[in-house]
């Protein structure tokens, strides 16, 4: 009888600590504190010290679990996530293709929120006509070649690229995670009954399994939440814009899934928002970087006729009044050092590498 | 005579070493550490600014000039000139929120999905087919420089001299 309510009683303190440990998790509960707590019950008989042990134990890995993960657990999550979608996946072995998607997907994240992670970004281009992409943490991006040949310019790959990218540089993929295991506490609380550390070691292994397994069905399968879809798309676009891509090629991507019948495609489609949402997001983001890029213009020319003005050489001179006239990009006396194209120049050079590498898609 | 060979050789090694070592620890990718650097045209203090970079923001290098670091800045389209030393290393943070590191798990730690996972357990995944680490270590290895990658975004011909 004492057995029982003795059980009753630790099992409403391990209740009320999972009710109040999300309260604490913002003011810090101190281990000190909570052996305090624990070493009056035990001083009253409320507990036993095995019992004292086990909550201990269940609230140090609570705070552990609560706490964000670190770029090493990240980076490896992603390795199995990124192993598990290869297992079911032939890669597509075009080394150009791989090295020209590299240098677009690398490049881009200079541009991203995390552009340092400690492994860097890794972009791989699956073997399958199907529509997907996966863009898992740590830094690993997969896409197949059936989404590839969407793209219509080199824009339009970068940002298809730069939107994945958003989903790993931004952390989503770990937000999933972070909620999954949230809601798997039943789990956790069935495995703290098992005595055996052995055994403990076996669970927790089949667990992750299962977490990875389901995780790689969520991107997968359901996609990321609207929330961060539309997160990713405004990140990328800014990505584009910085980079010297046209942002509002994310739209025309959209806008070219979105037309596809084939049924190969719809699968990512229905991952993501209904077209009519991100077009119409995409569209005033779009505006908006146009009216900033014709801003910005208007300022370097402002600045280069003052330059003008403090210096009568020639070459300068000359720079002026083809500025002035309008037919002349920023980068005009930069041209001749060889360190920056005008953007019609980049434009051609993107638009023939683009064709030249496409019949590999 | 012969000592002298030896010596010799033992100086040209040593000085092999201190120069691989000092290779390896230039880095790729540095952050400004001021609260504002300027991007110059040339590798001078009198040259004009191209710009000016924030604190924290990443720098691709491409080369180094004497105290000059020449590379990209997010924010301009072209590479420029920083002098060293408004440059830092990129500190690698383990925690995404930069806080301090999570003390390490013991093995008997019951540990949830990815939490407290670590590289060793991996080497158990490895035996099961249903998880491809080659290919993964494979695709590791399409590794390019920022500098690389900018230069061919930007159509730029600048890559001599790429640390």
């Amino acid at each position: 009888m004492r057995k029982i309510v003795l059980q009753s009683r630790v099992l409403s303190v391990i209740l009320a600590l999972i009710l109040i440990l999300p309260f604490f998790a913002s003011c810090t509960i101190t281990p000190e504190s909570l052996q305090f707590f624990l070493d009056q019950a035990l001083l009253q008989g409320m507990i036993t010290p095995e019992q004292s042990r086990l909550i201990l134990e269940a609230v140090r890995s609570f705070q552990i679990e609560s706490e964000p993960f670190t770029y090493e657990e990240e980076y490896v999550i992603g390795r199995v996530v990124a192993a598990a979608v290869l297992s079911q996946y032939q890669v597509y072995d075009q080394p150009e293709l791989t090295a020209y998607i590299n240098k677009i997907g690398q490049g881009l994240a200079f541009y991203s929120a995390r552009p340092c992670l400690p492994e860097g970004y890794h972009i791989l281009v699956l073997d399958s006509e199907e529509a997907h992409a996966f863009a898992a943490p740590g830094g690993f991006v997969l896409i197949t070649r059936g989404l590839l040949k969407l793209t219509g310019n080199e824009d339009m790959l970068a940002a298809l690229l730069a939107h994945e990218i958003s989903h790993t540089a931004l952390g989503h993929g770990l937000l999933a995670l972070t909620s999954y295991r949230m809601g798997d506490l039943a789990k956790y609380y069935v495995m703290l009954s098992t005595e055996s550390a052995q055994s403990y070691n076996k669970e927790a292994m089949e667990l992750f399994l299962a977490a990875v397994h389901d995780f790689v069905s969520l991107i997968s399968v359901q996609g990321y939440s609207q929330v961060m879809e539309f997160e990713a798309d405004a990140e990328a676009m800014r990505m584009l814009y910085e980079a010297e891509y046209r942002p509002s090629a994310l739209g025309d991507f959209v806008v070219t899934l979105e037309n596809s019948k084939d049924e190969r495609f719809q699968q990512y489609s229905m991952q993501h928002p209904l077209a009519e949402d991100r077009l119409s997001r995409i569209g005033s983001l779009a505006e908006e970087y146009s009216q900033r890029a014709e801003l910005e213009h208007r300022k370097e020319c402002v600045q280069r006729l003052d330059s003008l003005l403090q210096n009568e050489d020639e070459s300068w001179h000359n720079s002026n009044l083809a500025c002035e006239q309008g037919f002349l990009d920023s980068g005009y006396e930069l041209a001749k050092e060889n360190l920056i194209i005008s953007p019609v120049s980049l434009e051609l050079l993107r638009q023939e590498r683009f064709e030249a590498i496409r019949p590999l898609f | 005579m012969k000592y002298r060979w030896f010596f010799a050789i033992f100086l040209a090694l040593a000085g092999l070493t201190i120069l691989s070592a000092q290779e390896k620890s230039l880095e790729s990718t540095m952050l400004i550490r001021v609260e504002k650097a300027a991007v110059r045209a040339e590798p001078s203090f009198v040259s004009p600014a191209l710009s000016f970079a924030a604190y924290k923001t990443p720098v691709a290098i491409i080369r180094i000039e004497n105290d000059w670091i020449f590379g990209f800045v997010r924010g301009l389209n072209r590479p420029g000139y920083i002098h060293m030393s408004a440059l830092s290393p990129v500190k690698v943070s383990l925690n995404p929120d930069d806080v301090s590191d999570p003390p390490p798990l013991q093995e008997t730690e019951i540990v949830l999905a990815g939490k407290g996972f670590s590289s060793s357990l991996e080497l158990s995944l490895r035996e099961s087919s249903a998880f491809d680490f080659e290919a993964v270590d494979a695709m590791e290895k399409n590794s390019y420089s920022y500098a690389e990658c900018l230069a061919f975004i930007h159509g730029i011909d600048i890559l001599e001299g790429e640390p």
